[in-house]
Protein backbone atom coordinates (compact mmCIF):
# COMPACT_ATOMS: atom_id res chain seq x y z
CA UNK A 1 0.00 0.00 0.00
CA UNK A 2 2.82 2.36 1.17
CA UNK A 3 5.30 1.69 -1.47
CA UNK A 4 2.19 1.64 -4.52
CA UNK A 5 1.16 5.09 -2.60
CA UNK A 6 4.56 6.62 -3.14
CA UNK A 7 4.93 4.99 -6.85
CA UNK A 8 1.98 7.01 -7.52
CA UNK A 9 2.88 10.40 -6.45
CA UNK A 10 5.80 9.68 -7.65
CA UNK A 11 5.30 9.31 -10.59
CA UNK A 12 2.10 12.12 -10.82
CA UNK A 13 5.42 15.20 -9.77
CA UNK A 14 7.29 13.06 -13.35
CA UNK A 15 4.19 13.83 -15.10
CA UNK A 16 3.89 17.15 -14.30
CA UNK A 17 7.37 18.20 -14.80
CA UNK A 18 7.31 16.07 -18.31
CA UNK A 19 4.10 18.15 -19.12
CA UNK A 20 5.81 21.21 -18.09
CA UNK A 21 8.52 20.83 -20.30
CA UNK A 22 6.53 19.65 -23.19
CA UNK A 23 4.40 22.91 -23.39
CA UNK A 24 7.50 24.58 -22.76
CA UNK A 25 8.81 23.10 -26.30
CA UNK A 26 5.73 23.46 -28.04
CA UNK A 27 5.17 27.17 -26.26
CA UNK A 28 9.42 28.48 -27.22
CA UNK A 29 8.08 26.10 -31.13
CA UNK A 30 5.08 28.59 -31.36
CA UNK A 31 6.90 31.71 -30.49
CA UNK A 32 9.76 31.12 -33.33
CA UNK A 33 6.90 30.67 -35.56
CA UNK A 34 5.44 33.54 -34.53
CA UNK A 35 8.72 35.46 -35.32
CA UNK A 36 9.40 34.16 -38.43
CA UNK A 37 6.20 35.19 -39.10
CA UNK A 38 6.77 38.63 -37.88
CA UNK A 39 9.94 38.68 -39.90
CA UNK A 40 8.93 37.76 -43.05
CA UNK A 41 6.00 40.33 -42.57
CA UNK A 42 8.68 42.91 -41.54
CA UNK A 43 10.67 42.25 -44.77
CA UNK A 44 7.95 42.41 -47.21
CA UNK A 45 5.95 45.81 -45.99
CA UNK A 46 8.31 48.37 -44.40
CA UNK A 47 5.44 48.52 -41.38
CA UNK A 48 8.72 47.90 -39.26
CA UNK A 49 10.07 51.78 -39.45
CA UNK A 50 8.17 52.55 -35.96
CA UNK A 51 9.09 49.72 -34.26
CA UNK A 52 12.51 51.14 -33.52
CA UNK A 53 10.78 53.83 -31.23
CA UNK A 54 7.65 51.84 -30.09
CA UNK A 55 7.18 51.57 -26.14
CA UNK A 56 8.84 48.19 -24.79
CA UNK A 57 5.81 48.44 -22.26
CA UNK A 58 3.12 47.81 -25.47
CA UNK A 59 3.88 44.14 -26.01
CA UNK A 60 1.37 41.59 -25.40
CA UNK A 61 2.71 39.57 -22.59
CA UNK A 62 3.96 35.93 -24.29
CA UNK A 63 4.84 37.95 -27.80
CA UNK A 64 8.10 37.20 -29.89
CA UNK A 65 10.19 40.26 -29.53
CA UNK A 66 13.59 39.61 -30.36
CA UNK A 67 15.98 37.11 -31.32
CA UNK A 68 18.57 36.18 -29.09
CA UNK A 69 22.16 34.67 -29.97
CA UNK A 70 24.76 33.92 -27.91
CA UNK A 71 27.17 31.89 -30.29
CA UNK A 72 29.93 31.04 -27.74
CA UNK A 73 27.15 28.65 -25.89
CA UNK A 74 25.31 27.71 -28.78
CA UNK A 75 22.20 29.77 -27.43
CA UNK A 76 19.86 30.66 -30.32
CA UNK A 77 16.65 31.58 -28.54
CA UNK A 78 13.39 33.93 -29.36
CA UNK A 79 12.87 36.32 -26.59
CA UNK A 80 8.89 37.16 -25.59
CA UNK A 81 7.50 39.75 -23.76
CA UNK A 82 7.17 38.95 -19.73
CA UNK A 83 9.46 37.11 -16.79
CA UNK A 84 5.88 35.48 -15.66
CA UNK A 85 6.28 31.87 -16.30
CA UNK A 86 4.26 31.11 -18.89
CA UNK A 87 6.14 32.98 -20.96
CA UNK A 88 9.65 31.66 -19.59
CA UNK A 89 8.34 28.71 -20.24
CA UNK A 90 8.24 29.44 -23.90
CA UNK A 91 11.25 31.24 -24.09
CA UNK A 92 13.82 33.85 -22.10
CA UNK A 93 11.73 37.16 -21.59
CA UNK A 94 12.06 40.28 -22.02
CA UNK A 95 11.65 41.97 -18.47
CA UNK A 96 8.35 44.40 -19.29
CA UNK A 97 9.00 48.73 -18.84
CA UNK A 98 13.04 47.92 -19.40
CA UNK A 99 14.09 48.74 -23.04
CA UNK A 100 14.50 47.15 -26.15
CA UNK A 101 17.39 45.22 -27.09
CA UNK A 102 19.71 47.99 -29.32
CA UNK A 103 17.10 51.17 -28.08
CA UNK A 104 18.73 53.22 -25.67
CA UNK A 105 18.34 51.83 -21.48
CA UNK A 106 18.52 48.89 -20.14
CA UNK A 107 17.16 46.03 -21.85
CA UNK A 108 16.50 42.90 -19.43
CA UNK A 109 16.45 39.27 -20.81
CA UNK A 110 15.61 36.78 -18.40
CA UNK A 111 15.21 32.79 -18.42
CA UNK A 112 15.60 29.79 -16.23
CA UNK A 113 18.53 28.52 -15.27
CA UNK A 114 17.48 24.86 -15.78
CA UNK A 115 16.13 25.40 -19.35
CA UNK A 116 17.31 28.19 -22.03
CA UNK A 117 20.02 29.87 -19.64
CA UNK A 118 21.29 26.37 -18.71
CA UNK A 119 24.79 27.39 -20.29
CA UNK A 120 24.90 31.11 -19.08
CA UNK A 121 27.69 30.44 -16.58
CA UNK A 122 29.74 28.86 -19.28
CA UNK A 123 29.58 33.18 -20.47
CA UNK A 124 32.71 34.82 -20.24
CA UNK A 125 33.53 38.37 -20.58
CA UNK A 126 34.47 39.47 -24.08
CA UNK A 127 32.02 36.74 -25.78
CA UNK A 128 29.94 37.98 -28.55
CA UNK A 129 25.71 38.45 -28.39
CA UNK A 130 23.80 38.98 -30.91
CA UNK A 131 20.30 40.70 -30.81
CA UNK A 132 17.93 40.83 -33.84
CA UNK A 133 14.65 43.14 -33.68
CA UNK A 134 12.31 44.14 -36.08
CA UNK A 135 14.51 47.57 -35.94
CA UNK A 136 18.12 45.67 -36.82
CA UNK A 137 20.53 43.80 -35.14
CA UNK A 138 22.25 44.74 -32.47
CA UNK A 139 26.18 42.66 -31.49
CA UNK A 140 27.19 42.82 -28.14
CA UNK A 141 30.14 42.18 -25.94
CA UNK A 142 30.20 40.76 -22.43
CA UNK A 143 31.47 43.79 -20.11
CA UNK A 144 30.61 41.89 -17.13
CA UNK A 145 29.47 39.28 -14.88
CA UNK A 146 28.48 39.35 -11.47
CA UNK A 147 26.23 37.11 -9.08
CA UNK A 148 24.06 39.38 -6.56
CA UNK A 149 21.43 38.05 -3.84
CA UNK A 150 18.23 37.47 -5.04
CA UNK A 151 16.74 40.22 -3.16
CA UNK A 152 19.24 42.38 -3.96
CA UNK A 153 18.90 45.94 -6.01
CA UNK A 154 20.24 44.89 -9.20
CA UNK A 155 18.40 46.62 -12.12
CA UNK A 156 19.33 50.15 -12.80
CA UNK A 157 18.49 52.56 -15.86
CA UNK A 158 20.91 53.23 -17.97
CA UNK A 159 21.23 56.56 -20.24
CA UNK A 160 23.08 54.09 -23.01
CA UNK A 161 21.98 51.38 -24.46
CA UNK A 162 23.14 48.15 -22.36
CA UNK A 163 21.95 44.65 -22.42
CA UNK A 164 21.50 42.68 -19.12
CA UNK A 165 21.05 38.68 -18.99
CA UNK A 166 19.46 37.54 -15.82
CA UNK A 167 19.12 33.86 -14.34
CA UNK A 168 18.91 32.19 -11.24
CA UNK A 169 22.70 30.94 -9.85
CA UNK A 170 23.85 28.85 -8.98
CA UNK A 171 22.65 27.43 -12.30
CA UNK A 172 22.90 23.51 -11.26
CA UNK A 173 21.20 23.82 -8.04
CA UNK A 174 18.31 22.15 -6.73
CA UNK A 175 15.05 24.12 -5.19
CA UNK A 176 14.63 27.65 -5.05
CA UNK A 177 18.31 28.88 -6.04
CA UNK A 178 19.42 32.06 -4.00
CA UNK A 179 21.37 34.03 -6.29
CA UNK A 180 20.87 35.70 -9.53
CA UNK A 181 23.66 35.58 -12.18
CA UNK A 182 23.67 39.01 -14.05
CA UNK A 183 25.81 38.95 -17.47
CA UNK A 184 26.15 43.08 -18.77
CA UNK A 185 27.06 42.92 -22.78
CA UNK A 186 27.38 46.56 -24.55
CA UNK A 187 26.90 46.91 -28.03
CA UNK A 188 29.63 47.85 -30.55
CA UNK A 189 27.81 47.34 -33.76
CA UNK A 190 24.44 48.05 -35.13
CA UNK A 191 22.68 46.82 -38.27
CA UNK A 192 19.86 48.68 -39.03
CA UNK A 193 17.05 47.16 -41.46
CA UNK A 194 17.47 48.03 -44.89
CA UNK B 1 -93.53 52.38 -13.19
CA UNK B 2 -91.10 54.30 -15.41
CA UNK B 3 -91.21 56.49 -13.14
CA UNK B 4 -90.35 54.88 -9.98
CA UNK B 5 -87.56 52.99 -12.14
CA UNK B 6 -86.25 56.81 -13.22
CA UNK B 7 -86.10 57.73 -9.60
CA UNK B 8 -84.21 54.37 -8.24
CA UNK B 9 -81.59 54.97 -11.01
CA UNK B 10 -81.11 58.62 -10.75
CA UNK B 11 -80.93 57.62 -6.25
CA UNK B 12 -78.48 54.80 -7.33
CA UNK B 13 -76.28 56.93 -9.33
CA UNK B 14 -76.15 59.76 -7.39
CA UNK B 15 -75.25 57.91 -4.44
CA UNK B 16 -72.48 55.61 -6.69
CA UNK B 17 -70.32 58.95 -7.38
CA UNK B 18 -68.63 59.80 -4.18
CA UNK B 19 -67.34 55.95 -4.50
CA UNK B 20 -66.48 56.65 -8.12
CA UNK B 21 -65.14 59.81 -7.46
CA UNK B 22 -62.91 58.70 -5.03
CA UNK B 23 -61.90 55.80 -6.48
CA UNK B 24 -60.75 58.28 -9.17
CA UNK B 25 -59.03 60.51 -7.49
CA UNK B 26 -56.81 57.92 -5.72
CA UNK B 27 -56.15 56.68 -9.20
CA UNK B 28 -55.30 59.75 -10.31
CA UNK B 29 -52.67 61.05 -7.64
CA UNK B 30 -49.17 60.78 -9.09
CA UNK B 31 -46.99 59.19 -6.91
CA UNK B 32 -45.12 60.96 -4.63
CA UNK B 33 -41.63 62.00 -6.47
CA UNK B 34 -38.52 60.71 -4.46
CA UNK B 35 -36.54 63.50 -2.83
CA UNK B 36 -33.28 63.95 -4.42
CA UNK B 37 -31.56 63.15 -1.42
CA UNK B 38 -33.34 59.49 -1.35
CA UNK B 39 -32.60 59.15 -4.51
CA UNK B 40 -29.22 59.35 -4.27
CA UNK B 41 -29.16 57.37 -1.00
CA UNK B 42 -30.77 54.28 -3.18
CA UNK B 43 -28.38 54.78 -5.89
CA UNK B 44 -25.57 54.92 -3.57
CA UNK B 45 -26.52 51.67 -1.72
CA UNK B 46 -27.47 49.77 -5.24
CA UNK B 47 -23.49 50.98 -6.30
CA UNK B 48 -22.00 49.78 -2.87
CA UNK B 49 -24.08 46.61 -2.98
CA UNK B 50 -22.73 46.19 -6.53
CA UNK B 51 -19.17 46.80 -5.60
CA UNK B 52 -19.30 44.62 -2.49
CA UNK B 53 -20.27 41.53 -4.73
CA UNK B 54 -17.87 42.18 -6.88
CA UNK B 55 -14.80 42.61 -4.13
CA UNK B 56 -16.07 39.59 -2.71
CA UNK B 57 -15.63 37.26 -6.19
CA UNK B 58 -12.42 38.99 -6.16
CA UNK B 59 -12.13 38.02 -3.20
CA UNK B 60 -11.44 34.46 -4.16
CA UNK B 61 -9.24 35.11 -7.30
CA UNK B 62 -6.21 35.31 -5.14
CA UNK B 63 -4.04 34.00 -7.84
CA UNK B 64 -5.32 36.88 -10.10
CA UNK B 65 -4.97 39.12 -7.28
CA UNK B 66 -1.05 37.77 -6.44
CA UNK B 67 -0.08 38.48 -10.85
CA UNK B 68 -1.94 41.74 -10.67
CA UNK B 69 -0.40 42.83 -7.08
CA UNK B 70 2.67 44.74 -8.61
CA UNK B 71 0.76 45.84 -11.40
CA UNK B 72 -1.48 47.66 -9.16
CA UNK B 73 1.76 49.15 -7.56
CA UNK B 74 -0.09 52.42 -7.91
CA UNK B 75 -3.20 51.68 -5.72
CA UNK B 76 -6.61 52.95 -6.91
CA UNK B 77 -8.30 54.34 -3.66
CA UNK B 78 -11.57 53.21 -5.36
CA UNK B 79 -12.12 50.12 -3.67
CA UNK B 80 -11.69 51.43 -0.20
CA UNK B 81 -14.54 53.97 -1.14
CA UNK B 82 -16.96 51.81 -2.15
CA UNK B 83 -16.38 49.25 0.86
CA UNK B 84 -17.01 52.24 3.35
CA UNK B 85 -19.79 52.91 1.54
CA UNK B 86 -21.32 48.70 1.91
CA UNK B 87 -24.24 48.73 3.93
CA UNK B 88 -22.54 45.24 5.25
CA UNK B 89 -18.80 46.37 6.74
CA UNK B 90 -17.93 42.36 7.33
CA UNK B 91 -17.02 41.92 3.80
CA UNK B 92 -14.10 43.37 3.57
CA UNK B 93 -12.24 44.25 0.33
CA UNK B 94 -9.00 42.76 0.76
CA UNK B 95 -6.58 44.90 -1.11
CA UNK B 96 -3.99 43.16 -3.43
CA UNK B 97 -0.87 42.24 -1.54
CA UNK B 98 1.96 44.75 -2.59
CA UNK B 99 4.75 42.08 -2.77
CA UNK B 100 7.64 43.69 -1.05
CA UNK B 101 10.66 45.50 -2.39
CA UNK B 102 12.63 41.82 -2.17
CA UNK B 103 9.89 40.38 -4.46
CA UNK B 104 10.97 39.71 -8.43
CA UNK B 105 9.53 42.69 -10.34
CA UNK B 106 7.21 42.23 -13.41
CA UNK B 107 8.04 45.64 -14.23
CA UNK B 108 11.49 47.30 -14.50
CA UNK B 109 11.62 49.96 -12.48
CA UNK B 110 15.29 51.42 -10.96
CA UNK B 111 16.93 49.73 -8.39
CA UNK B 112 14.86 46.58 -8.63
CA UNK B 113 16.00 42.65 -8.12
CA UNK B 114 16.42 40.48 -10.81
CA UNK B 115 13.35 38.80 -12.11
CA UNK B 116 12.30 35.20 -10.07
CA UNK B 117 13.98 32.87 -12.89
CA UNK B 118 13.69 30.07 -10.09
CA UNK B 119 11.67 27.06 -10.84
CA UNK B 120 10.87 24.23 -8.74
CA UNK B 121 11.11 21.84 -11.87
CA UNK B 122 14.41 20.38 -11.65
CA UNK B 123 13.35 19.17 -7.70
CA UNK B 124 10.16 17.90 -8.55
CA UNK B 125 12.15 15.35 -11.15
CA UNK B 126 13.87 14.23 -8.30
CA UNK B 127 11.58 13.70 -5.75
CA UNK B 128 9.35 11.95 -8.28
CA UNK B 129 12.22 9.66 -9.53
CA UNK B 130 13.11 8.97 -5.99
CA UNK B 131 9.29 8.44 -4.99
CA UNK B 132 8.77 5.99 -7.91
CA UNK B 133 11.98 4.52 -7.00
CA UNK B 134 11.20 4.01 -3.53
CA UNK B 135 7.60 3.02 -4.28
CA UNK B 136 8.74 -0.22 -6.94
CA UNK B 137 11.38 -1.01 -4.03
CA UNK B 138 8.74 -1.40 -1.69
CA UNK B 139 6.27 -3.09 -3.54
CA UNK B 140 8.76 -5.71 -4.39
CA UNK B 141 9.93 -6.48 -1.50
Amino acid sequence: MLGSGLYVIGAGLLIYSATTLVRGALARDSARSAWERLEARRSVSDAGASFAVGAASSFVAGAPLSRLVIPSIGLDEIVVEGVHGTALNAGPGHLPGSALPGERGNAVISAHRDRHFSQLDRIAIGDTVVTETLAGRVTWVVTSRRVVGAGMPALYQTPTAVLTLTTCWPVRYFGSAPDRLLITANPVERTPRA
Amino acid sequence: MKKLLAAFTALALSSAVPAASAQFTAAVVPPKKPKAEETALIAAAAKAEKDTALSEKLTDMKAWVDSAAVALSTKTPAPAADSAASPDSSAVVHEPEVKPQAESPAKFRNGAPAPDTATPLPLLLLVGAGLVAAGSWIRRR
